[in-house]
């Protein structure tokens, strides 16, 4: 579509440019068309495009493609020597880690180990603790159940007194001292079972 | 004649006399041709000056000055061209691409530059002639790669029924080896000398207000125009070096390869 | 053109045949270079403006898409500068 456009315009462009040529021709003052090139400005053209082009390639360039292609070596050299870098921080890394657990782990066990120890060092204190606490009251209960029974058989004579001389007094006759005394004895333990 | 506006004839704008050699002789040297030089000569100090090394300093260190440009501009050329649209393996093909894109850049760039004011490539010369070059390259690299069946695989792509190929081969034909050096060469010369014919323009429109008396309130939007184009122009001027070798690039690449 | 053309009248007799062909094309290069820009604008626009949502949905195709963009553009206005060429034909030569 395009090239058969263009090649139609190229010949409608250079049938009027015949057309106008031919009539300027016959005409006394020559003009010069301005779209054709010039055979000494196509000459100094192509010499110096062809000088500019054998310079690019055998001097220019690769002065400047040397010095760009040393720096992308340079800098894929130095990126390989940082990835090596990077490999081996890893590694490091990975080890101090693992250095880092196993620490970690035995801090663990010590810690569980001092608390075994302190779990037990307080079980035996507490139960010794106890130990005397329940023999402190043992003693207590016994001097306790002493003083009753000393009191009681102390209040038991007493009472056992009085009644037997309220009871002579009542009915003027001396009466059997040990049998009341049994009778008295049996209240005042039912008494005090109460 | 517009209001006192007289635009000179366009022989004026873009034919040059000569600077030494008698007129109309095949070697007159004329201002075309002094572009042409400084293209050259520009180049070659901005790449040795840039090449330069003494020490192993520009591989260690970052590149700076002229270098980082060269190298900016090489490594464009290689990524952004011949990567882009050959691979890898056009990579040998840089010198010729690089020198394209340099030569054009340089010549297009004149037409900004005061004192010359005229892009090289304007004049149907130089782009005639790169066009003319990248077509006998582009044809050798399919010679040099295919054979003599790069001709036939050129102008009867694979895949095309048998029956189609009497319609086929007549326009690939033209397409491809007409049409291809035909249209670079007007692309590069058309760009380049409408865009001289602006300037040009706004400038004798520029000059012609300075001296009208009611039409002075004009001139200020003129001249502002004028300094918005000249922008657009250097613009247009890389864009044309860029798109006559990224062109030149995709016809080398379809010469490589048989197409599919 | 008609106006300009009676008041010409006496001064046409003077005009050989290739003047006024000449005059006519150049009267006729402006609309030639118009319609050879019609095509190309459309062209363009709707081309970059698909490059542009192109490079909007996938931006990592961005570098592709404008080369292929740039080159779509090359092709796409070569007709118009041959319209240009043909208009510096008509009008200066």
């Amino acid at each position: 579509m395009l090239a058969s456009i263009l090649v139609l315009a190229t010949e409608a462009a250079t049938t009027t440019a015949d057309n106008l040529l031919g009539q300027a021709a016959g005409d006394a003052k020559t003009v010069k068309n301005p779209i054709l090139p010039t055979v000494n400005e196509m000459f100094w053209a192509a010499i110096f495009f062809i000088a500019l082009w054998a310079l690019m390639k055998f001097v220019l360039l690769p002065r400047i493609t040397k010095v760009m292609d040393g720096r992308t070596d340079k800098v894929r050299d130095d990126l390989a020597a940082a990835e090596a870098a990077e490999t081996e921080r890893v590694a490091k890394l990975e080890q101090y880690e693992a250095g880092l657990a196993g620490a970690r782990v035995e801090a663990v066990a010590i810690l569980e180990a001092s608390r075994a120890e302190g779990d037990a060092e307080r079980r035996t204190q507490i139960a010794a603790a106890e130990a005397e606490v329940a023999a402190a009251r043992a003693e207590a209960a016994a001097e306790i159940a002493d003083a009753k029974a000393r009191a009681r058989s102390e209040l038991t004579g007493s009472i056992t007194d009085i009644a037997v001389g309220a009871a002579e007094a009542v009915i003027q006759k001396p009466l059997d001292r040990a049998a009341q005394g049994r009778i008295v004895e049996d209240y005042v333990n039912a008494a005090g079972q109460n | 004649m517009i209001f006192g506006l007289e635009f000179p004839p366009i022989e004026n704008l873009v034919e040059w006399p000569n600077l030494f050699g008698p007129t109309d002789s095949w070697y007159g040297f004329n201002k075309i041709a002094l572009i042409n030089l400084v293209a050259l000569v520009g180049t070659a100090v901005l790449f040795l000056v840039a090449g330069r090394q003494k020490t192993l300093e520009p591989v260690t260190n970052a590149p700076k000055g002229s270098r980082n440009l060269v190298e900016s501009a090489v490594a464009f050329i290689r990524d952004g061209i011949i990567v882009e649209t050959i691979g890898p393996d056009g990579l040998r093909y840089l010198p010729f691409l690089a020198s394209l894109f340099f030569f054009i850049l340089i010549t297009n760039i004149f037409e900004v530059i005061p004192f010359f004011h005229m892009p090289g490539n304007a004049r149907m010369a130089g782009p005639a002639v790169l066009a003319l070059l990248t077509w006998v390259y582009f044809i050798a690299v399919g010679i040099k790669h295919q054979g003599l069946k790069y001709f036939w695989n050129s102008v009867a792509p694979a895949g095309v029924p048998k029956a189609l190929l009497p319609l086929v081969v007549p326009i690939e034909l033209l397409s491809t080896f007409i049409v291809r050096p035909f249209s670079l060469a007007v692309r590069l010369f058309a760009n380049m000398l409408a865009g001289h014919i602006l300037l040009v323009t706004f400038t004798v429109l520029c000059i012609t207000l300075w001296g009208a008396s009611l039409l002075l309130a004009v001139l200020p939007f003129s001249f502002l125009m004028l300094v918005g184009l000249t922008g657009f122009e250097i613009m247009v001027a890389f864009l044309q070096a860029y798109i006559f070798t990224i062109l030149a690039s995709v016809y080398i690449g379809s010469s490589m390869h048989a197409e599919h | 053109m008609s106006i300009l053309a009676q008041a010409t009248t006496a001064a046409e007799a003077a005009l050989t045949a290739a003047d006024q062909k000449s005059i006519s094309a150049a009267g006729y290069a402006g609309l030639a270079y118009g319609l050879a820009t019609l095509g190309p604008g459309i062209g363009i626009g709707y081309l970059v403006g698909q490059s542009v949502q192109a490079m909007a949905r996938q931006p990592e195709a961005a570098g592709m898409v404008r080369t292929t963009m740039f080159l779509g553009i090359a092709f796409t206005e070569a007709l118009a500068l041959i319209g240009f060429v043909v208009f510096i034909l008509l009008k200066f030569v």
